[in-house]
């Protein structure tokens, strides 16, 4: 494990440093949780900014218009945004994080130069069709049709717990275009645009009262072939291509949030005296030493994940079917486990120092303690990233 | 890690799990890891990490952290001069390792040198010739005494201290009570490592590398489990496929390698608020997981003959070995500024 910057990196992170202390103090004022198209107007003027300065896409390859820089400087960027305050990637993650790097790893020439740059550039938000009302933590599962008529899928079905579809432009839709094949191969990965006829958005509300995600129908939807990612029927591997990869990364700004707020969570306690309650300040020791712990756990996954990407990939090829089933990358799997876990500690760790406060709707870390309640649930709940674990990583049989 | 520091633990690894004792570790050079060669390997302190998880994951027993500590004078015990507290006890529970011999009657004893130290070190043979560590026969032949100021002192007649042996939890791991009156000041000045190198000092490298030998415990743990649970069935059929056997496995898995993180980051940057974090972790996990092993194995887990219980044991004692969760939950909470 390398700890220390190489000078490359050191510049690069000295350069970053200054662009975020001139660039934050102008951003515009956060936008109201509540104000979906305030949301994306900020979150893609942001991802914009990034754009123009050329912090956008770091890791894509050049030719998908990234940087094409190693996943050490990218780590860097997302510790440096996120020590600095900077913007959430918010309504962009789905492009940045899990459409984008689909598309880059499995999409044409064509489909590259159509999707990616407007992701890198802030111009097009995405969500992410997967989950139904059936079909959640077993998302093979999944019902939702597609059925060939000329030049185009007929897609029918239903979609649920769709993060940022009120505002999303195109979404990553896995359709089963095989009913008749085995569950994981009668699935195709589609990019469906948001506005298309047939299209239906619901809010939800969450038990936060936030409308953070959406339930999806699709009434006899036209999509073009060409929107296809991969080869028909072959979503599932699609899909699992880079969420081994995007696993590691995608928690790994959350990793350095939660050094952040325990760091305001120590200033909070010892403002309000909390601090002198012995039990209480050693819980919040023990916290800081598994988030610096989880940090690690990161730099090392992506190290080993960039170390070992080329015979992943050659592994893959071979494989023809790809891995088995399931869905992220056990190492990732590892480190979602206890950062949910540990990052729900400390918001409940947050509610013991501020008391009778933490009853306020309006306080953060009252938000955030709602909020952190889907850590546990969303991207795989962590009683199926157990089963990944034992199955996958510690090879106990199958069953029970 | 280096493809160097990969062969040199996966060595290890073979040679410990053909012979997990001190001769093994001397083979391969684990008292000499960080002298200079040709007296020794030439290697660091993350090297030294990497070998002692290796010993804890083998559960080899001896004064292994101290002689890390003091290259070039066999085996050592290191011992922490406790704090000033008020209300604090007037003794040190020392971490006794007693005179070879002492402890076996009879024995002759062939001399083994240690590479690196200064003089052959005399040991007993066990039944198999291998030098034993467990049963209190330990071997130990000076006392490195760390205090809280970060100096050290090198006793080299731990036998002219006033001492009280004490039943220790862990049968392999000695106990002495002894005043601290008697440590404070005793033998001579040792050098820190701590002003040329810029490293962690003394004191904080016997914290990392008890983190390092409690990970190896927290490794085992998940080996010796899931390994159980493959082969052993109930209900007709592997007690790992049921899901609440492989929910408690993943758990295990969880813990050893959030830990792991933490003790190689501290190993490379040597930073004494990362030290503390791995050493709580590595405690935790170390715990925990021979815990969690010891259930799964079940019946057999609480079977003195079943040897589960050593590594719990062994977890238990190391966990109040040069910081304890308390001081180290402190040290952090203090770095959040």
């Amino acid at each position: 494990m390398r700890l220390a910057d190489t000078p490359r990196q050191a510049d690069f992170r000295a350069e970053l440093r200054a662009w975020l202390a001139k660039t934050l103090p102008e951003l515009p004022p956060a936008p109201d949780p509540a104000d979906w198209p305030g949301r994306r107007a900020y979150d893609l003027g942001w991802q914009r900014r990034l754009f123009e300065a050329g912090y956008a896409g770091l890791n894509w390859p050049r030719d998908s218009g990234g940087r094409g820089l190693g996943p050490a400087e990218h780590l860097v960027f997302l510790e440096e945004t996120e020590l600095a305050g900077a913007p959430y990637v918010g309504a962009c993650f789905v492009g940045l994080l899990h459409a984008g790097p689909t598309v880059a790893a499995e999409g044409t020439a064509g489909q590259r130069a159509r999707w990616l740059p407007p992701i890198l550039r802030g111009e097009e938000v995405w969500c992410q069709g997967f989950s139904e009302p059936d079909a959640g933590s077993d998302l093979a599962s999944l019902r939702t049709r597609a059925v060939r008529d000329g030049d185009a899928y007929v897609v029918s079905g239903s979609k649920i717990w769709t993060s940022h579809a009120e505002v999303a432009d195109w979404c990553e839709l896995l359709v089963r275009t095989d009913p008749e094949a085995p569950r994981h191969r009668g699935i195709s990965w589609l990019a469906m645009p948001m506005d298309a006829p047939g299209v239906t958005v619901r809010p939800l509300a969450t038990l936060a009262g936030t409308t953070e995600f959406a339930e999806l129908f699709l009434d006899e939807v036209r999509i073009p072939v060409g929107n296809r990612v991969g080869a028909e029927n072959d979503g599932w591997r699609v899909t699992n291509v880079t969420l081994s990869f995007e696993r590691g990364t995608a928690f790994a700004s959350e990793a350095v949030a939660c050094r952040r707020e325990l760091r305001q969570l120590a200033a909070l306690a010892r403002e309000n005296g909390c601090w002198e309650d012995d039990a209480l300040r050693r819980r919040i020791g023990a916290l800081a030493a598994e988030f610096g712990a989880l940090w690690r756990l990161v730099q090392w996954n992506v190290s080993q994940a960039a170390a070992g990407e080329e015979g992943a990939r050659s592994a893959s090829a071979k494989g023809g079917g790809g891995r088995r089933e399931g869905v992220p990358g056990p190492g990732g799997s590892v480190f979602k486990l206890r950062f949910s876990e540990a990052r729900q500690e400390l918001y409940e760790l947050a509610a013991d120092v501020l008391g009778d406060d933490s009853l306020l709707l309006g306080h953060p870390f009252t938000a955030a303690r709602l909020q952190g309640l889907s850590y546990t649930i969303a991207a795989g709940t962590s009683q199926i990233q157990r089963n990944i674990v034992a199955q996958r990583i510690l090879g106990l049989p199958k069953g029970g | 890690m280096t493809e160097e520091q990969r062969a040199l633990r996966d060595g290890l690894r073979e040679v410990l799990a053909a012979r997990p004792d001190w001769r093994a570790l001397e083979e391969i050079g684990y008292f000499g890891v960080r002298l200079p060669d040709p007296e020794g390997l030439g290697l660091g302190l993350p090297e030294a990490v990497l070998l002692t998880a290796e010993a804890g994951r083998a559960l080899v027993d001896g004064p292994l952290i101290g002689s890390q500590l003091a290259p070039g004078e066999g085996p050592v015990t290191a011992v922490r001069l406790p704090e000033a507290r008020v209300g604090g006890r007037a003794e040190a529970l020392v971490p006794w390792l007693a005179k070879p011999g002492a402890t076996e009657p009879g024995a002759t004893a062939p001399v083994t040198a240690v590479p690196g130290a200064r003089e052959p070190v005399t040991a007993v043979p066990g039944a198999d010739g291998s030098v034993p560590g467990a049963g209190g026969a330990q071997l130990a032949r000076a006392v490195l005494v760390l205090g809280p100021g970060g100096g050290a002192r090198l006793l080299r007649d731990p036998d002219a201290l006033p001492r009280v042996p004490r039943p220790s939890v862990d049968p392999a791991a000695g106990l002495s009570a002894v005043p601290v009156e008697a440590l404070r000041g005793a033998g001579e000045p040792y050098p820190a490592r701590t002003a040329e190198g810029g490293g962690p000092g003394l004191f904080a490298e016997a914290v990392l590398l008890t983190a390092a030998y409690q990970l190896g415990i927290a490794e085992w743990a998940v080996a010796s489990a899931v390994e159980y649970a493959r082969v052993r069935e109930q209900f007709g059929r592997p007690i790992g496929a049921f899901q609440a056997v492989q929910h408690l496995c993943a758990d295990l898995l969880v813990r050893a390698e959030t830990a792991r993180a933490a003790v190689y980051a501290a190993a490379v940057s040597g930073d004494p608020v990362e030290i503390a974090g791995a050493k709580l972790l590595a405690d935790r996990a170390a715990v925990d997981n021979a815990r969690g092993c010891l259930q799964v194995h079940g019946g057999m887990g609480f079977t003195w003959e079943g040897g589960v219980h050593r590594y719990l044991k062994r977890a238990w004692w190391l966990r109040r070995r040069f910081a304890d969760p308390v001081g180290c939950a402190e040290r952090l909470a203090a770095s959040l500024t």
